[in-house]
């Protein structure tokens, strides 16, 4: 499992490290579809913190997703 | 089963490589392209257009804003679903209300309510057994609520974020606190954000058998890291790494195990330290549709490992007032180092929590957004939400969602 974890660090470091050496990829003046309602990531935050509600407790891992921590709650 | 076998063979190493590849051939492209459009911008310019960029980021953050959510949850234990030796059927009623105002130019105040009202089975069980109440979620008292609230300031090229919250429920009381900061760099081209959360928990520890011990407190402590970053003008790329220790009382108190044929409480290690790896990938179909992949990797030192992939398309009707989205969510989880369903002797740290077990589960679910309708006198986007989870030891969850949100 440590295999698994390295190659997920080092495919996530790829993918937003290099795409950050071209910091420049968009210009202002091209950023109209990406902003855009439907290409904002969790642009409904309480949609995400209600599915935080729903499947932390009925799973044994927390993170990501928008569903930080893991405290605040007894739940069920 | 297959699936879990299979996450540990060769052809699942191969398949990362080829991500890599992909993702790697993807990104030189990327970058070929920023050098082509890299060019030198009028430094006054670049500052106006920055303004109405943070704007365009988070459409709402700029406004006064209403938003209310509400949640039926309901869980079903299918025969000898999860633990056999326990009935897991839930139900959630939930209500989140976030109200969000401008007090100058560049801050804002928020409030979030939420309360709750929940039934479950398993503790109904415990207080049929010891005769008296024993938590929050018990038919006498099913209420949870959580009342939170916090302020942002704008510095320009960042901002920074504060917030509390306390909650409270019969068997559970919560203090958190948060800091959250965003930094936008390179044109908006890169948002950082960073983000601290502490919770002190106090529980009130009333074991399976109706007994009360003293109070124990949980700590939880949480950092995260997150990046959005754009890769071309019609798809970005967000990466989050998530860090949490938890200290003190981690049992749930009145779960228990069957150790050589007596039925004694759950004992958990009392740290537990969880990271997290997530990375999605939203990308631009058409002129008004978005497709969305992400997956997650999460560890812990209680011995759980966990893989999560979803997928989200955002389907916008032509008429253009309505919102569709459907979804698809795999997740799979091995069981922690010690749970068991049964013991044959007493251990050390023990549970039968079938949420620490080792199963699969799929869920599929579709949202409806009115984006800008009139109800009932008052303008808005309503949405309305159905899903359905399956887990493969037998247990199911379904939930729908409803709400509305409005700019004031």
């Amino acid at each position: 499992m440590k295999r698994w974890s390295l190659f997920v660090f080092v495919w996530a470091l790829s993918a937003t490290g290099c795409s950050t050496v071209g910091f420049k990829a968009v210009r202002f003046n091209e950023r109209q579809r990406l902003d855009d309602r439907v290409m904002t990531f969790d642009h409904d935050e309480l949609e995400a913190e209600m599915i935080g509600h729903v499947l932390a407790p009925r799973e044994g891992s927390v993170g990501g997703f928008s569903a930080i921590g893991a405290g605040g709650c007894g739940c069920f | 089963m297959l699936l879990r076998g299979w996450l540990e063979t060769g052809a699942a190493r191969l398949v990362v490589f080829l991500i890599v590849l992909i993702s790697t051939v993807m990104l030189s492209t990327t970058i070929g392209h920023a050098q082509d459009q890299n060019g030198v911008t009028d430094p006054g310019v670049e500052s106006a257009l920055d303004e109405s960029d943070r704007a365009l980021q988070d459409p709402t953050a700029l406004d006064d804003f209403f938003s209310f959510k509400g949640l039926i949850y309901r869980q079903q234990d299918t025969g000898n679903g999860g633990n056999p030796l326990v009935d897991e059927d839930t139900s959630v009623i939930e209500g989140i209300l976030l109200l969000r105002k401008s007090i100058s130019s560049n801050d804002t105040v928020h409030l979030r309510l939420l309360g709750d009202v929940i039934s479950a089975a398993s503790q109904r069980e415990v207080e049929r057994n010891s005769g008296m109440m024993i938590s929050g979620a018990t038919e006498i008292h099913p209420f949870r609520f959580d009342v939170g609230g916090g302020a942002t300031h704008d510095f320009g090229p960042f901002d920074l974020g504060i917030s509390g919250s306390f909650a409270q429920e019969y068997a559970y009381r919560s203090h958190g606190f948060g800091a959250k900061s965003t930094v936008r760099l390179f044109e908006n081209s890169t948002l950082v954000t960073l983000r601290g959360q502490a919770f002190g928990d106090t529980v009130r520890t009333i074991g399976f058998d109706g007994s009360v011990g003293n109070d124990a407190s949980k700590e939880t402590l949480t950092g995260e890291v997150g990046v959005v970053q754009t890769v071309t003008p019609r798809s970005h790329l967000n990466f989050v790494y998530s860090f949490t220790r938890q200290r003190g009382f981690l049992e749930t108190s009145f779960n228990f195990v069957f150790a050589g044929g007596v039925q004694q409480s759950e004992v958990m290690p009392d740290r537990r330290y969880r990271q997290s790896w997530t990375l999605r990938y939203k990308h631009a179909v058409g002129e008004t549709d978005a497709i969305q992949f992400g997956y997650r990797f999460y560890r812990d030192d209680w011995g759980v490992r966990a893989h999560t992939a979803d997928v989200r398309y955002f389907w916008m009707l032509p008429s253009g007032g309505v919102l569709i989205e459907p979804n698809y969510r795999f997740y799979y989880q091995s069981e922690a180092d010690f749970f068991a369903p049964l013991f044959a002797t007493p251990q050390y740290h023990q549970t039968s929590d079938s949420d620490l077990g080792d199963f699969t589960g799929h869920s599929f679910g579709v949202k409806i957004t009115w984006l800008e309708t009139e109800l009932l006198g008052v303008s808005g986007d309503y949405d309305v939400s159905g899903n359905y989870y399956y887990r493969d030891d037998g247990i199911e969850l379904y939930w729908a969602t409803f709400g509305i949100g409005f700019p004031f």
